[in-house]
């Protein structure tokens, strides 16, 4: 197959199955702190994202294509507890139960008992700091899920 | 002949048919699902994250919209800001029965019940209602 067609049979394959690229893979601890505006903390430095405090880590990286994008985020979810925000539109100072203009979606409320999960999804607009909790969901969750692919939002 | 044929003939055509009916029920839509009502309600909150800007009896964290036995809720803001047109869902109506019954509501609709509401009038009155 000749490489023009095989690049287009990829392309149309990856439309059917809505397998569309990533424009940014990001798998931590990044290549570059640099890329990221980090309010209320340190850019991570291990592999997994844990801090007992309130970071957000906002990607300075635009999708040179598009300015529309969507944000794929897996969970490692092995214990009750804590919470995880996906930041969309954001600007540098974005930052949950602090400031900036941002939505985000925050995954909280998680209780993992004997092979069971529950969490919570809450969306929240902010602008300027002023936080408004748009819409609120209760979940089954699991190790590894992803979102938005994994959630079922219609509840 | 034609009677063996007959007699063989049937069971699997009413097999087919139960089957065929068994696989085509359609599942019920996630939107209808559960114990629904839809109300316009004013809004509160200062804005800030522990108290947000959200419709009038939201809870306001997620721990406490699962003790207060709700699933879900989601709104829109009226055209002056002040109201909003709220959708909350619960696995059983106890919990949204304690909402109907506050004073402080604007209108409520509770989905699928009796009394409700021709096509379209739950919208026309929403609409009516949160106009500036």
């Amino acid at each position: 197959m000749k490489p023009r067609l095989a690049v287009l049979t990829a392309v149309v394959a990856g439309c059917v199955f809505g397998q569309l690229p990533a424009y940014r893979t990001q798998v931590f601890p990044g290549p570059d702190p640099g890329e990221f505006s980090v309010n209320g903390g340190s850019f991570p430095t291990g592999s997994v994202l844990t801090n007992a405090g309130n970071v957000s880590l906002i990607s300075n990286v635009m999708s040179v294509t598009t300015s529309e994008y969507e944000v794929r985020t897996t969970y490692q979810i092995q214990a009750s507890g804590g919470s995880f925000v996906t930041y969309l539109r954001a600007n540098p100072t974005a930052q949950l139960g602090g400031s900036g203009t941002f939505y985000a979606m925050e995954l909280s409320n998680i209780a993992v008992a004997s092979g069971s999960c529950t969490a919570s999804v809450t969306l929240w607009r902010v602008e300027n700091g002023v936080h408004q909790q748009a819409a609120s969901v209760a979940i089954g969750c699991r190790d590894g899920m992803w979102a938005p692919g994994d959630l079922v939002w219609a509840r | 002949m034609q009677t063996l044929f007959s007699r063989f003939a049937t069971f699997p055509t009413i097999l087919a048919a139960l089957t065929t009916g068994t696989f085509a029920q359609r599942p019920v839509d996630l939107k209808n699902q559960n114990e629904r009502v839809v109300m316009v309600v004013p809004l509160t909150g200062v804005g800030t994250y522990s108290d947000p800007k959200r419709p009038l009896l939201a809870p306001t964290s997620a721990k406490a919209l699962q003790s207060a036995g709700i699933l879900s809720y989601q709104w829109h803001p009226s055209d002056d800001g002040k109201y909003a047109i709220v959708e909350y869902a619960a696995r059983t109506r106890g919990p949204l029965v304690a909402m109907l019954r506050d004073t402080r509501l604007i209108v409520a609709f509770e989905k699928g019940t009796r009394e409700e509401i021709r096509p379209g009038e739950c919208d026309s009155q929403v609409q009516e209602r949160l106009r500036d």
